[in-house]
């Protein structure tokens, strides 16, 4: 079914052309699969957001609360990468389904491993130095 | 409901689950605008607490606009992404204005 000509019935032109005016209309599924991933990622952004926000409260009454700012600050710039990683990935991903090549690696995991990872860090720590300290 | 061509028994229940999953996450997104509005209040940030609950509200606006507009025509979802995401990347930075702001007593 791909040497048909685009039916009209798609409506107006697809954005981004960058990745509708290549190859062929893949497995709806897939393309659905896609968006599902590309949306738990913003969420994972999210969800570092709202700790890093959380933290900032913390910061308010805490003892170390420069360190807990910064941590915060991390973390909502983790959160925000993590989102522009999503629309990166769905971008790649979308084109090669349409291209019949090999997907893309998740570029973005590297980002949350190192957040979460220094978000943890540092308030194991700050836990043990408020419970021996 | 989303129509997708050739999906009509699909046994995966797809469309149902990205939709769903879009639910999710305005969801999210929402109660996470509202995190930051509230936290900003109670530092006495109002300026950032004001932009975080507008974000919240133009992101509302602007996807369920979107979601409404796919049932009448096929165009992907780049949009309706590119909106939410764009709100993460707002509530992103006004999180790490209020821990910057913190760190400058």
């Amino acid at each position: 079914m791909s040497d048909i000509s685009p039916d009209p019935a798609t409506g107006p032109e697809r954005r981004p052309a960058s990745v509708y005016g290549v190859g062929t209309e893949p497995d709806a599924r897939f393309s659905l699969a896609n968006e599902r991933t590309a949306l738990a990622w913003l969420r994972t952004g999210l969800a570092l957001v709202a700790g890093g926000v959380a933290l900032t409260t913390l910061a308010t009454f805490a003892v170390a609360g420069p360190l807990l700012d910064l941590v915060a600050a991390l973390a909502c710039l983790a959160g925000g990468t993590l989102a522009v990683g999503a629309l990166v990935g769905w971008r790649r991903t979308e084109r090669a389904l349409r291209l019949g090549r090999p997907l893309p690696a998740p570029s973005a995991l590297p980002i949350l491993v190192i957040g979460v990872a220094a978000i943890a860090a540092v308030l194991a720590g700050y836990a043990v130095v408020q419970a021996f300290g | 409901m989303r129509a997708v061509e050739g999906l009509a028994g699909d046994p995966g229940a797809q469309p149902q689950r990205t939709m769903l999953a879009w639910n999710r996450t305005m969801l999210a997104a929402v109660l996470g605008a509202m995190l930051v509005a509230l936290t900003a209040e109670r530092q006495q940030r109002p300026v950032i607490a004001a932009v975080a609950g507008l974000a919240a509200l133009a992101l509302l606006v602007l996807v369920l606009r979107d979601l409404r507009r796919w049932r009448h025509d096929g165009s992907g979802p780049w949009t309706s992404l590119l909106h939410v995401g764009i709100a993460v990347m707002v509530l992103a930075a006004l999180g790490g204005a209020l821990a910057i702001v913190g760190l400058v007593p």
